[in-house]
């Protein structure tokens, strides 16, 4: 039996299907090779052309054939580069496009359909904002009307809107319910690390970089305290330590990445001896590519689910098990007051004593001369902030490129820098007077949000150092506190506006120097960040949160109860919805018997009744089966004929009749050996 | 099927080749004591049909050929003075026959349809104030050419629904038309002999009424007109007079075939006939690429309760 077919010209769902499918490749422009969008362009294109009556018939199936063997060679040649998720999702998009383009049946249009709800979904893999969810939420609608005005092509399209508009209203409850209650699996599949660009601070930092990230806006994270916010000099968000220098650029030492993967590789992870006062917060940081996370001082996953997602380093950076491909939320606990001193010092000290062999030849001189007049580790340290300070050094963005001996340059002879000018250069005089120092990378501030919530964006990256100072462990000291006070109590603007400096390149002038525009910054960062912790952020803790909101203590039992009163409330919503259709086909044992042989008869034949008769059902039916099945349905037929139609005759012999004229067509249809066997048994 | 209508079937066959289904149509709209339209091309065997039906029944025949001006008395009668009895007389026009054949009907003026369409309703003719009854049975063949031929006047859907069904032969077979050329000149117009008695049809028509229709089958009909007229695909959704009439025919089909019960098979084989030129709108009736009647057949379930 063939699929009904479609109506080619000015067939509507198709059209809708085919416009929807295009737009929702466009969206995924990222992920797609840009001949696949061009295909599916190619593939609207012919829809549009089949619908307007321009061709009268779909390209030949040998046309699309070849199409697709080309298709297929090229992505297999593109595919080492892209990578298993992303061939997949071309691979996807370039089958659907030439399916598109193929699409004669009902059959084929109800896969397309599919096929777009998925590509849906592989949206959401590459952006979760709220404006992303608003546009594929459309679309799916979009798909939806395609489907209705497909099994309903009279009705005038603002019927079927308000139609689905209620549908959807209706199921919109069950949705909240599920997504609310619902366990969430972990995912399929693990992102592509590394193919796409990256934001926000780098691996290596060379003096001058962040001054990149200083004009960006971007968000960096969000994070939501339980309590009062931390003081604002406190705010320093730890991110990566850096500890290789090799004379210009600060990295992360190759010996620490060996450490951390043989600590992986044993499953075994550093856990902070904690002390003092603490505070907790959740942090929904933006993707970014990268797996490091963000922590004030010494943070410690809070929650099981962040536990699980955060591994510790031995520096006390917060490394993620994935990198961050989209939005992610985890909870995280500080002890401001707790010492970073539960290290492995030896191999701390080592590494963070590394020096380049050779450069910056004043800056050494210079060091050994204050070492010897400064034999204590304080007294140096104290000593290197003064000369900040005594020699007027100055804040700005825009210092002067120091290609040659940098450190040398920035101390003696420009003195004019940010964070990373300071840190770094603070950091290599220690290293140089024997006191073990790091570079540490990472935010400082935010903006309120509004209570309790911090807003951290690019241009709040800092640069800070960490020095070892005995039993005290990993001090931080601030250099670029020293020299602009501003920069740490007030943030960027202030202390750029203190010194004197340009705004004009600056992220803040332009259009938010309006008020009303301002305001609207403000709004729309808090709607993101609302979307972000309740809709994103819902995790298993949240859900934990939720359920002992409702349930109270949560007992084993409580909670099979809660879960399973919910399935059988949804149940109870769906059955009283069905069951008034299920009653009324079910009423009579006749209606049983017949419903019970069509569906013997789809499974045998695969053909199904649809809204044929059953003398005609049975007309189409009789060549694909044996000639006893087919005697067997014309009683059953028959049968149910009488019974339903005839005045006045209800016999149950009838009925019984069609029991076992049942019973032979089952055994007919089971197969040879069946029939076989009966027909032996009478014999 | 009914041995002494399967003889009727036959002996029709005779002189409209291969059309088995349209003459059982013919006679179920015949038995369900409603009018039929045929609308078809010339020279299909329209004329041929009615005379046929005509003889077959023993039926009293005339025919009346529509044109643009034919008034309404040239068909219904015009009361004459008598100069004798000096009182009007009723000459009754060609209308009081039991059937009748309105040829091209669609030729007419509309003052002229819709008189007929007015005996057809009421099976009376009423002139000068006195009413006329018809005779009893009362059957119209109208025959129209499709509405792009020039020189028509299309049927108004109000009176296209007076028909019972409407049906189309078509052109005939290979075969069938081959065998029709070789008999040509042995064929002798309406030669029929009579098969049913214009009595006993009367007593089988009302016998048609007593046929059982179950209250599944009346479920079923009633989802087909309430489908046609909740979908918005169908222009002219279904009245319940054609509601009415889908049952009529439907007992009538059931009693052709010897059963005195109504299955959906019943109302699915005159659904069409019945139904389709209701359904479709006036303007494009040649337009037969999607027969909207079946569409409708499709998207119900005979068995659905």
């Amino acid at each position: 039996m063939t699929a009904p077919r479609l109506p080619i010209a000015g067939h509507r769902a198709s059209l809708i299907l085919a416009m929807l499918f295009f737009i929702v490749s466009l969206s995924l422009y990222s992920p797609l090779q840009i001949w696949v969008l061009i295909l599916s362009g190619c593939a609207a294109l012919v829809r549009v052309a089949l619908y307007l009556g321009w061709y009268n018939h779909a390209p030949s199936s040998r046309t699309v054939n070849l199409l697709a063997l080309l298709c297929g060679v090229t992505l297999a040649w593109f595919s080492l580069d892209l990578g298993l998720l992303l061939s997949m999702i071309n691979l996807l998009v370039m089958a659907c496009s030439l399916k598109l383009m193929l699409m004669t049946r009902k059959k084929d249009f109800l896969q397309m359909f599919a096929s777009s709800l998925f590509l849906i979904g592989c949206g959401f893999i590459f952006s979760q904002s709220m404006s992303a969810t608003a546009f594929y939420l459309a679309m799916q609608v979009g798909l939806l009307v395609a489907l209705a005005s497909l099994f309903s092509p009279g009705m005038p399209l603002l019927r079927q809107l308000r139609k689905l508009g209620v549908m959807s209203l209706q199921a919109l409850p069950i949705a909240i319910v599920l997504f609310l209650i619902l366990p969430q699996l972990p995912p399929l599949w693990k992102m592509p690390t590394a193919k796409s660009a990256t934001t926000g601070l780098s691996d290596t930092v060379t003096p001058g970089d962040i001054a990149s990230l200083s004009q960006s806006d971007e968000l960096a994270f969000n994070a939501t305290f339980e309590s009062a916010l931390p003081a604002a000099q406190d705010r320093y968000w730890r991110a990566i330590t850096m500890e290789h220098f090799d004379g210009k650029s600060w990295s992360v030492s190759d010996t620490r990445r060996e450490i951390r993967a043989q600590y992986k590789l044993f499953g075994q992870e550093f856990t902070p001896q904690t002390t003092g006062p603490f505070y907790d917060y959740q942090v929904i940081a933006e993707a970014t590519g990268k797996s490091w996370l963000y922590g004030i001082d010494v943070a410690v996953a809070h929650t099981q689910a962040s536990r699980d997602y955060i591994w510790q380093s031995s520096d006390y950076q917060l490394i993620a098990s994935q990198p961050l491909m989209s939005k992610r939320a985890y909870r995280l606990r500080s002890f401001p007051r707790t010492p970073l001193n539960q290290t492995l010092l030896n191999m701390d000290t080592r590494l963070n004593l590394q020096l380049p062999g050779s450069g910056n030849p004043a800056t050494r001189e210079w060091a050994a001369e204050l070492r010897k007049q400064y034999p204590d580790d304080r007294a140096f340290i104290r000593q290197v902030m003064n000369f900040f300070v005594e020699q007027e050094f100055r804040y700005t963005l825009n210092p002067d490129p120091m290609p040659l001996n940098p450190v040398d340059t920035f101390l003696f002879d420009r003195q004019a820098g940010f964070c990373t000018h300071y840190a770094s250069a603070m950091a290599y005089v220690l290293r140089l007077a024997g006191i073990p120092a790091r570079l540490v990378t990472g935010y400082h501030g935010g903006e309120e949000l509004k209570d309790n919530v911090l807003s951290v964006r690019q241009y709040d990256a800092h640069a800070w150092i960490e020095a070892m100072l005995g039993e005290q462990g990993w001090v931080r000291f601030d250099p670029t506190s020293i020299v602009s006070p501003a920069r740490v109590s007030f943030g960027l603007q202030q202390a750029l506006e203190e010194s004197g400096e340009s705004l004009s390149e600056s992220p803040f002038s332009g259009l938010y120097s309006l008020p009303m525009m301002d305001s609207l910054r403000l709004f729309m960062a808090n709607a993101d960040y609302l979307w972000s912790r309740w809709v994103l952020g819902f995790d298993a803790a949240s859900r934990e949160n939720l359920l002992e909101r409702i349930l109270g203590e949560i007992t084993l039992w409580r909670l099979t109860v809660f879960f399973l009163s919910v399935v059988a409330g949804i149940a109870l919503i769906l059955a009283l919805y069905f069951l008034p259709r299920w009653q009324a086909n079910d009423t009579t044992t006749h209606r049983k018997l017949v419903n019970r042989a069509e569906k013997v008869l789809v499974r045998h034949t695969g053909m199904a009744r649809n809204a044929r008769s059953l003398r005609e059902y049975e007309k189409a039916l009789a060549p694909h089966m044996p000639n006893e099945a087919t005697v067997a349905l014309h009683q059953i037929i028959s049968g149910f004929e009488t019974l339903e139609y005839a005045p006045g005759r209800r016999a149950h012999s009838v009925s019984d009749e069609m029991k076992t004229a049942l019973k032979t067509l089952r055994r007919s249809l089971s197969g040879k050996d069946g029939a076989a066997a009966s027909k032996a048994r009478r014999g | 099927m009914r041995s002494d209508f399967q003889a009727v079937i036959d002996a029709l066959g005779t002189q409209v080749i291969g059309k088995t289904q349209q003459l059982k149509l013919a006679v179920t709209c015949l038995l369900a004591n409603g009018h039929l339209l045929i609308e078809d091309l010339p020279g299909m065997g329209k004329t041929t049909l009615s005379h046929a039906l005509a003889s077959v029944f023993g039926l009293d025949f005339s025919r009346i050929q529509f044109t643009s001006d034919l008034l309404p008395s040239d068909m219904l009668g015009v009361n004459i003075f008598d100069s004798h009895q000096k009182q009007f007389q009723f000459r009754p026009g060609p209308v009081f026959n039991q059937l009748v054949l309105a040829d091209e009907i669609n030729r007419a003026s509309p003052k002229t349809q819709s008189a007929l369409l007015e005996a057809m309703e009421e099976q009376q003719v009423s002139i000068d104030g006195t009413t006329h009854q018809l005779p009893s049975p009362f059957f119209v063949i109208g025959t129209q050419n499709p509405g792009y031929q020039s020189g028509t006047y299309p049927l108004p859907e109000s009176q296209l629904d007076r028909f019972l069904m409407r049906i189309s032969l078509g052109y005939p077979g290979w075969e069938a038309e081959r065998a029709m050329l070789k008999s040509g000149s042995e064929r002798v117009k309406t030669s029929l002999d009579t098969h049913i008695p214009t009595n006993v049809l009367l007593e089988h028509q009302s016998a048609v009424n007593d046929v059982h229709c179950s209250d599944s089958v009346i479920s079923y009909i009633l989802r087909l007109v309430v489908h046609s007229r909740e979908d918005a695909g169908y222009p002219n959704p279904l009245s319940p007079r054609a509601s009415k009439a889908i049952l009529q025919a439907a007992r009538a089909w059931a009693f052709l075939h010897d059963r005195d019960y109504v299955v959906p098979e019943d109302v699915q084989a005159v659904f069409t006939a019945v139904t389709e030129h209701r359904l479709r709108a006036q303007q494009d009736s040649h337009f037969e690429d999607d027969v909207l009647s079946q569409r409708l057949l499709d998207s119900v379930d005979p068995l659905a309760a």
